[in-house]
């Protein structure tokens, strides 16, 4: 009966099917099956108009909106979120490159500080890069351009600026790294001096015109020779500012040696003149002593002679007195020769 | 507001697109549920939403055809959905259909839906006795069986649509069958 009953009902006419649905029969369709039969239904009948009405509700629209609007938002923050720095690596030959870093040690800025610097970026683009490529390709193209000769070699100076000690540490490392390890593979002679400044010294160096890096090679200087001004060496690599260091401090060194050795050696003849005016009056009053001495060993003599008639006893002691006596002039010759060669010769004289 | 068939029809023929829309917020559910039981099974989700949305066309398309004393708008429209899929179903076993394009299929079938064609009715006494049976069984077992025979849901549809348990459901069927069977073959007998 089943089937029969099936296919029965699949035969009715109009009319029957009319008088078989006539009771309210409900049926639900869910929403969006239901927008998309008809937006289908409108679009063939060629009713475009209301379309995309009705393919999306009011709220769903709106809803569609704000989404849109978010992802946007979303999109356009994520990027300046991207694109925002929060450290900074300046490759310092000649060329003087400041590069930005971003969170994920990207290099999202690029700025050269001299013509030499924005020559490198025009050639190589090292924006998006890691860090560790970007200063090697930095460095191969200084390479390129001359500035490490095999004979005289080069220095490269790479500076984190940043206030984060660890992000420091990270950002030189790795930057040291790629740069010792094109240095290595090209076999030149490079010296790598790495620093750190805090964020605040880029303001000072944006100033004057120079990256932070350099800066602080030239303020390095200058705490070895206050004479140099830093305008003065903005141009010069890093080569001639390490090698300048170098010379200064080894003169300093010399100095300090010179200086030791002079503490122990009699004063120079710059110090003479003063030195002779005391002199005299150490000579006087070391001719007052002697006097004295003179004086005392006559009394004492004298006495010798008089207690020499006195007995044998009285010999011994005036022996001994004499040699008392010598002892003392010998102290105070002893005493004059410290005093410098004048008095000795003054000594002499008298 | 549920609109009356006169309403969108009327609509229909003034404003079209409203006509339209409000045709399809009536009976959007009637028609999915009648293609979707027929053709889910053998069709793919675009499939089933596309052979309903060939039914709302096709009626918008005959709107002036429609003549409301032959047939409500929901017995039209149930017609052509029913035709439609079983089309589809057939052509998708290959049984008894002419391979044709399906629009030629929609134009023949709304042709044919206004006519009383004598071959196809001849059972028609037996079929409204077997009609009046169905509505005689009165609530709720009219509206299951109409959902089960003609709708042809599952005992599981008609469960969650009437709030009334499947076991229960299958019950009513059972016992309502029986009953029809009487009278259809009473039908029968007398038609003979």
């Amino acid at each position: 009966m089943e089937t029969e009953l099936t296919n029965i009902l699949e035969e009715l006419s109009l009319e029957e099917v009319d008088q078989l649905l006539d009771t309210n029969v409900l049926f639900a369709v869910n929403t969006q099956t239901a927008a998309r039969i008809k937006s289908s239904v409108l679009h063939k009948a060629g009713i475009k108009k209301r379309y995309f009405w009705n393919v999306y509700s009011k709220n769903v629209m709106v809803a569609s909106v704000v989404v849109c609007m978010l992802l946007l938002t979303g999109i356009v923050k994520g990027h300046s979120y991207y694109k925002e720095p929060v450290a900074y690596l300046d490759v310092d030959i000649n060329p003087s490159i400041e590069l930005g870093i971003n969170r994920w040690d990207r290099i999202v800025e690029a700025k050269g500080y001299n013509r030499e610097g924005e020559k490198i970026l025009e050639i190589t683009s090292v924006l998006n890069k890691k860090v560790e490529a970007g200063v090697k390709e930095i460095i191969e193209e200084a390479d390129k351009e001359g500035f490490f000769n095999k004979e005289g070699g080069g220095a490269v100076a790479l500076t984190s600026v940043t206030d984060d000690s660890e992000e420091a540490q990270k950002l030189t490392e790795a930057s040291k790294e790629a740069a010792e390890e094109y240095i290595a593979v090209q076999e030149i002679e490079v010296e790598v001096i790495t620093e750190n400044v805090a964020l605040e010294r880029r303001v000072e160096a944006k100033e004057i015109g120079i990256t932070p890096g350099k800066l602080n090679l030239i303020q390095k200087l200058q705490a070895l020779d206050d004479k140099i001004v830093v305008e003065e060496y903005k141009d010069t690599s890093v080569k001639e500012i390490m090698k300048s260091i170098k010379e200064l401090k080894k003169d300093m060194k010399e100095n300090s040696k010179a200086d030791k050795q002079d503490n122990t050696l009699p004063e120079t003849s710059d110090s003479q003149d003063r030195n002779e005016t005391d002199n005299e009056t150490e000579l006087d009053q070391l001719s007052k002593d002697q006097s004295e001495t003179k004086k005392d060993n006559k009394a004492a003599n004298q006495q010798n002679n008089k207690e020499q008639v006195n007995g044998d006893k009285k010999k011994d002691s005036k022996i001994n007195q004499t040699q008392d006596n010598k002892t003392s002039n010998k102290q105070n010759k002893k005493v004059h020769n410290k005093q410098g060669g004048k008095i000795k010769k003054n000594n002499s004289k008298k | 507001m549920v609109a009356t068939d006169d309403e969108i029809l009327d609509l229909l023929h003034r404003a079209q697109d409203k006509g339209l829309e409000l045709m399809m917020d009536t009976y959007m559910g009637l028609v999915y549920t009648i293609v979707h039981s027929k053709i889910a099974t053998i069709c793919s989700r675009e499939d089933v939403e596309e052979c309903v949305s060939d039914v709302f066309y096709e009626v918008y398309k005959n709107r002036t055809k429609i003549d409301l004393n032959k047939g409500s708008l929901k017995a039209f429209l149930a017609l052509i959905a029913k035709r439609k899929a079983i089309d589809i179903y057939r052509r998708h076993y290959k049984q008894n259909s002419k391979v044709v394009s399906l629009e030629t299929v929609n134009e023949l079938e709304f042709a044919d839906l206004n006519m009383d064609n004598e071959k196809i009715y001849s059972d028609k006494e037996q079929r409204r006795i077997l009609i009046e049976e169905i509505k005689a069984l009165g609530e709720p077992d009219s509206e299951i069986l109409i959902r089960r025979y003609f709708f042809q849901q599952p005992s599981k549809a008609i469960s969650e649509v009437m709030g009334i348990k499947v076991n229960t459901i299958d019950k009513r069927v059972s016992r309502a069958l029986i009953k029809l069977k009487k009278v259809w073959e009473g039908a029968k007998r007398s038609g003979n």
